[in-house]
């Protein structure tokens, strides 16, 4: 259902101009805020620094769209609920934006029986103004119907080892991953995760060097270690007590060459700060998916 | 002179007078007689040419300006059931009657009869073959009365038995084409009129004035036509939550007329570029654009006023219109009975690509951080629309919106006279919006969104810039609206520049336009080697 290259051309060529909706419902804490509000910043940079300027538009839950963090971002913020389709209108919602044959065309008789979708209600044309999404996280009501190319970004909460989501939360993940055309890392941890639990081919799976305000974000998930075990660890493993970064990971992923590896671009990438180069890998990614 | 034809294939009992096409051929028929330049035939089903020829009678334009085309008289079923229908309640909904399965070579045959005799042009005919066919409906009656008998003693094993067949069977039972009766009377129908309108050698080209008819691509002959627009595809989500599958089945037809269309018109350059030629795959150098030709309001009230005072006929047409605002749960903001003050408007239908909802979430700012004392009156009605309902209490603007419903022609010109401002926060549309020549000819100046189709007509960057809102941000177009209010006087010299260009284009012109994409396509036609010429799409 993925539009073709050409077509893709020629939608910039018409419009004139891109435009990226950042999507993200989970803004309940100031972290989850900020973290949003600097992913969508980023994109933003990412592009203008490859010399592709793309528009971002930062799409939060009703209600929100006035918060301080997110005027503060300077960025065009919609409001959104989600909304589902049944699979009747999931069909004809898909024929209509062109990404499906007439049914007579596709030898179809009657309609496609299509499972639930949902959709990003913004009020106005559910993000088909937007040539491409960003989901800030996989999780929705149901599987969400890809009327534009979509990326995911896979935080750690969706680590099935991590018990932050139940079991539906992660069925609907995995069919969101499998229907993104790319998903968005920020650990070697998590690539490996969305690879072998998820099943996306490792192609698909971008590293991103994380932003300082994701990881003030991730600090705040559960996993985070317990003070106690964390200076048992941190004393038998010799590490100093300030100037570190925990990396909570199994056995098997440390024991890889490009665990380490990945770690240690991810070490340095955290340190260095929200500078020009991290701006960059974000906006390759954006033009890897358009 | 050249004759041209003009193709309708209007379902039985579709009302188009007010409606846009109505209009269009008004306006387009009315040009091309000015202009003597060519003449007119146009080919429609019995049914459509009484309301045909009562628009034109209404619209001045003389009984010799076309020729009609139709099968003799009107089908006496469409008749009998016309005198019925004129009994019922025009807003009952009819309930879809489920439709029988099977013996598909039977079925056809039986479609070709049915459809013969309820074309007829006889009332005696079919009353007769009904008297004689009373007996089989008797017995007919009788055995489904005896099988319904048995059905329910066989519900269950037969529902155990369905379960067992899987949804597979199911699927394909549920998708089987169905035919209903009007659906026969009108393939019928129209299988006469293409009888007819092969007879006519001395037709140029023939011109469909809307894609909606693909059966238009069984002429053969130059062929040219029409694609206003295609806004399904702007916004998929909300269309496809609007009409469910019939609505579904008329975009599929939309799209059997363009895949299977020769030469097309649109009204712009973006319609062409964005729909026919990235969507459809259309060639470029078979599409032609014929912008619209303006569409004004002041002649209207002049018209009706019939040489009073133009403010005080106006001011009559502004409180008649009042009088027709609907209520949201049957609540009505309190007005006067003559004016609801200082007002923006926006006239248009409640469809999702009109973006009403964002109009609303910049009006309850403006109202709140901006300022602004004024109303917003609109002309569609909110019963459309459960969320634009919701929105209006949500944002509690009960006191502040006005849903002006049916408005006439001249209670529309008094609308726009009187607003402060004109607003159309449109997310597309198949041309430059009316709203701009409309409320500029009652001396209101407008503010509107940016999108191709406007930048393509309104091209100054300067007015662009004073006049122009970004549709997709509530902020930008509060800050539109508010320019636009401050600077008043200012916009309206501004458009009035333009508009005084823009209405030169007549219809006249329009049609001359029409013409020559109609020689065009016919010279085209005329090049190709025989066996091509006589084509015939599916």
């Amino acid at each position: 259902m993925e539009s073709d290259g050409s077509t893709r051309l020629m939608e910039r060529l018409v419009e004139s101009h891109v435009r990226l909706a950042v999507v993200s419902d989970g803004c309940h804490l100031h972290q989850q805020r900020s973290a949003i509000a600097a992913t969508a910043r980023a994109f933003r940079q990412g592009t203008q620094a490859r010399g592709t300027p793309t528009e971002v538009v930062l799409v939060v839950p009703m209600g929100h769209e006035g918060d301080r963090v997110f005027e503060e971002a300077d960025l065009p913020v919609r409001g959104f609920a989600w909304e589902l389709l049944d699979g009747e209108a999931s069909d004809r919602a898909t024929y209509y934006a062109g990404l499906t044959s007439m049914r007579s065309l596709a030898g179809q008789r009657g309609s496609r029986s299509l499972a639930t979708h949902a959709v990003v209600d913004d009020g106005i044309r559910h993000l088909c103004d937007c040539d491409a999404w960003i989901l800030a996280q996989a999780t929705a009501p149901a599987a969400v119907l890809p009327l534009r190319p979509f990326l995911v970004i896979a935080d750690a909460s969706l680590h099935h080892a991590s018990g932050q989501l139940p079991a539906e939360s992660l069925r609907i993940a995995a069919e969101n991953l499998a229907a993104s055309a790319g998903v968005l890392v920020f650990s070697e941890v998590m690539r490996q995760e969305v690879v072998d639990f998820y099943g996306v081919p490792d192609s698909q799976v971008r590293l991103l060097p994380p932003l300082s305000a994701w990881q003030a974000w991730e600090d705040q998930l559960e996993y985070q270690m317990e003070e106690q075990l964390e200076t048992a660890v941190r004393v038998a493993s010799g590490v100093p007590e300030q100037g570190h970064v925990w990396f909570v990971a199994d056995a098997s992923s440390t024991a890889s060459p490009m665990f380490r590896e990945g770690m240690e671009g991810l070490v340095q990438a955290a340190w260095s700060g929200e500078d020009e180069q991290v701006s960059l890998a974000y906006g390759e990614a954006i033009a890897e998916l358009l | 002179m050249k004759t041209y034809g003009i193709y309708i294939a209007y379902p039985p009992w579709t009302r188009f007078e007010g409606e846009g096409l109505g209009r269009f051929l008004t306006a387009f028929v009315r040009g091309a007689h000015e202009s003597g330049q060519a003449r007119f035939v146009i080919a429609c089903p019995g049914w459509t040419r009484p309301g045909l020829e009562h628009l034109f009678r209404r619209s001045g334009i003389p009984e010799d300006a076309v020729e009609f085309l139709t099968p003799r008289g009107v089908p006496g079923v469409i008749r009998l059931a016309s005198r019925r229908d004129r009994k019922k309640d025009q807003s009952e909904t009819h309930r879809k009657r489920p439709q029988r399965q099977g013996f598909p070579q039977l079925r056809q045959t039986a479609a070709m009869v049915l459809g013969g005799l309820m074309t007829s042009r006889h009332v005696a005919v079919i009353l007769m073959v009904t008297l004689a066919s009373l007996p089989l409906v008797l017995l007919g009656g009788l055995a489904q009365v005896t099988g319904q008998g048995l059905s329910r003693l066989l519900r269950k094993p037969v529902k155990t038995l369905g379960r067992l067949a899987g949804s597979g069977k199911r699927r394909l039972r549920r998708g089987l084409e169905k035919l209903s009766m009007s659906q026969l009377m009108y393939e019928a129908e129209l299988r006469n009129v293409h009888r007819l309108l092969e007879g006519r050698r001395d037709v140029t080209a023939w011109y469909c004035p809307t894609a909606f008819w693909p059966s238009f691509n069984r002429i053969r002959g130059p062929r040219v036509v029409c694609v206003p627009d295609f806004v399904v595809s702007l916004a998929p989500v909300a269309f496809a939550q609007l009409g469910g599958e019939p609505f579904r089945e008329t975009i599929e037809k939309i799209e059997r007329a363009i895949r299977g269309g020769d030469h097309f018109i649109t009204y712009s350059q973006h319609v062409k570029h964005d729909t026919l030629v990235k969507r459809f795959g259309v060639e470029a150098d078979r599409v032609t654009v014929v912008p619209h030709g303006a569409n004004t309001l002041d002649n209207v009230l002049v018209a009706a006023a019939k040489g009073r005072d133009i403010d005080l006929v106006s001011a009559e047409f502004l409180a008649s219109a009042l009088q027709k605002a609907e209520a949201i749960d049957g609540r009505l903001p309190v007005v006067r009975r003559d004016s609801p003050g200082r007002y923006l408007f926006y006239a248009s239908q409640l469809r999702p690509h009109k973006n009403v909802a964002t109009l609303l979430k910049a009006f309850r700012w403006l109202l709140d951080e901006g300022h602004l004392t004024h109303r917003l009156v609109m002309t569609c009605s909110p019963s459309m629309s459960v969320k634009i309902q919701e929105l209006v209490k949500q944002l509690s603007l009960h006191d502040d919106v006005l849903f002006l419903v049916r408005l006439t022609e001249e209670e529309l010109a008094a609308c726009y006279r009187h607003a402060e401002l004109a607003v159309n926060p449109t997310l597309s549309e198949g041309a430059c919006p009316f709203t701009f020549t409309e409320a500029l000819s009652v001396d209101t100046p407008v503010v509107m969104s940016r999108i191709p189709v406007t930048e393509e007509v309104l091209c100054e960057r300067q007015l662009q810039a004073a006049m122009l809102f970004d549709p997709y941000d509530w902020r930008d177009m509060a800050r539109g609206i508010r320019q636009g209010i401050e600077s008043r006087e200012e916009l309206l010299a501004k458009q009035q520049a333009v508009y005084q260009m823009l209405s030169t284009r007549t219809w006249r012109e329009v049609s001359s336009d029409t013409i020559r994409a109609l020689d065009r396509a016919a010279g085209e036609a005329a090049s190709l080697p025989p066996q091509q010429q006589q084509r015939r799409p599916a």
